[in-house]
């Protein structure tokens, strides 16, 4: 009996440890995944602005497609939970009057594995080169 | 006690499947979404030159997606090319000389994960002596892919191959077409005059009904397809082509406005194109070419666009454009690696 009492305290120290870690790296995979997954739209979706700030709704677009994964919004299921849109940082880097890549990362999204919470800060982050259309005369649309 | 021993390896593999396991399903997923950028990246920058490979090996490299949770860069990253996406494949720090037909890049990257918890149990296998890191290993493939279709961004003009009696019975790719002439986007009114690689062949003057638009009727719809790519008719070799007439001279407006789209509005020759830093690949579009003999698609050429003031805002100019023979689509900026004619576009290839 005392010998349990004593293994219990580092029974449930590794019990939440493992919880903690391996939920924590199941979300994050997921992050990882769908920051991907964003980052690979980006870098398709035809680029309609002149400077490396992007218009407004392929932001948007991009956003959704991380956190929801449709670029339309339709579909409001965060991958991982609550995530929002607003937690995905989209950059352009800019090249000789073109996009030449999509930088996409998560950003001030506090990873609660219920014993801590990790906040996770530009990680996951991928960089794709910009393989879509440029029209810069084109007015957003949707 | 003796329980309680036991039942610690046990715990300690539970622990290595939840963390040590859980790290590497991570590790995986940084590396391939690396791998994929970095095989795209260097892929754009294949051009069939000993330099093109080396160059498109440090494209590859210095792509900035990290990994262990974005602390660390990749390192030790093996890029390969070859000139399919079977291989055979060549390390490109030796590159192949020549390097002609080049166009496809693999990357493999791998990261070491340290273990702390599955050593405990190894150790017992392994006789006291277990593994401490372990590689997780992914690849991507990327290559330059001739298209056959092109669901959106073909420039709306189809210059006319010479493929008929009076043009040479030029039956192949590239169906008469030379490299460096220039060749009628749009044909002057009444079929007055064409550009210089189609002058002498009266089967190439074309009258009101096909001025060499194809697709939409509207000139402001041909002039956003002719500024962004956004041609959005889908459009296929064999296919028969949706030929428009009419003078639409202001759409000549919009060709001067993707003219100056680029960093380079002046050389008038590719070659000399290529050479100046400032271009950005905006003069470079994919056309398709069509038969003279029945309208149809044969292929698609890329054709880069004339300097900026060239092209006339009347229905008796004919507007040109220069067959470069082959060239890269997603990027403008690079010749493509194939000796193969056509219009090639990187994808991930797997």
């Amino acid at each position: 009996m005392i010998e349990f009492a004593l293994g219990s305290f580092v029974l449930v120290g590794a019990l939440t440890g493992t919880f903690k870690f391996g939920y924590s790296f199941y979300v994050y995979n997921n992050l990882q995944t769908a920051v991907n997954n964003g980052a690979k739209y980006a870098a398709l979706r035809t680029y309609e602005v002149t400077d490396s700030t992007p218009s407004a709704c392929f932001v948007t677009a991009v956003q959704n497609m991380v956190a929801y994964g449709d670029p339309t919004g339709t579909n409001t299921t965060p991958v991982a939970p609550g995530l929002t849109p607003g937690n995905v940082s989209v950059s352009v880097t800019w090249g000789n009057g073109v996009p030449s890549a999509m930088t996409v990362a998560i950003s001030s999204y506090a990873l609660n594995s219920v014993f801590a919470t990790v906040n996770l800060s530009n990680k996951p982050q991928v960089t794709y080169p910009f393989l879509g259309r440029y029209a810069p005369t084109n007015p957003c649309t949707s | 006690m003796i329980v309680m021993a036991v039942s610690a390896v046990v715990i300690f593999a539970c622990l290595g499947l939840a963390i040590d396991i859980g790290r590497m399903y991570v590790a995986k997923n940084e590396a391939q979404a690396y791998a994929d950028a970095a095989a795209l990246s260097g892929a754009l920058a294949l051009n069939g030159t000993t330099a093109g490979v080396t160059a498109a090996q440090t494209a590859a490299t210095s792509n900035t997606t990290q990994w262990n949770f974005n602390t660390a860069s990749f390192s030790g990253t093996v890029v390969e090319v070859a000139t399919s996406a079977a291989g055979p494949w060549t390390n490109a720090t030796t590159p192949p000389s020549p390097a002609t037909d080049y166009g496809y890049m693999r990357v493999t990257a791998s990261v070491p994960v340290s273990l702390y918890f599955m050593p405990v149990v190894t150790a017992f296998a392994s006789g006291g002596s277990p593994a401490l890191s372990t590689n997780v290993t992914a690849q991507a493939v990327a290559g330059q892919l001739q298209q056959t279709t092109f669901n959106e961004g073909a420039f709306p003009f189809s210059p006319i191959a010479f493929d008929g009696p009076t043009g040479g019975n030029n039956t192949t790719a590239p169906w008469g077409f030379v490299a460096g002439q220039q060749y009628t986007m749009r044909y002057a009114a009444n079929g007055s005059s064409s550009c210089a690689g189609d002058a002498g062949d009266s089967n190439h003057l074309a009258n009101g009904s096909s001025r060499g638009f194809w697709g939409d009727n509207s000139a402001k719809v041909i002039g956003e397809q002719v500024q962004g790519d956004l041609q959005e008719e889908s459009l296929t070799v064999g296919e028969q082509l949706p030929g428009v007439g009419g003078a639409k001279t202001t759409v000549a407006t919009d060709i001067e406005d993707r003219v100056n789209q680029d960093g380079d509005t002046t050389d008038d020759t590719y070659s000399s194109y290529l050479a100046n830093p400032a271009h950005n690949g905006r003069r470079v579009v994919v056309m398709p070419i069509q038969s003279e003999v029945n309208g149809t698609v044969l292929g698609f050429g890329t054709f880069f666009l004339l300097d900026n003031g060239a092209y006339g805002h009347t229905g008796n100019s004919n507007w040109c454009a220069i067959y470069i023979g082959q060239a890269n689509v997603t990027d403008g900026t690079n010749p493509g690696a194939n000796s193969t004619p056509g219009a090639y576009q990187v994808k991930l290839v797997q």
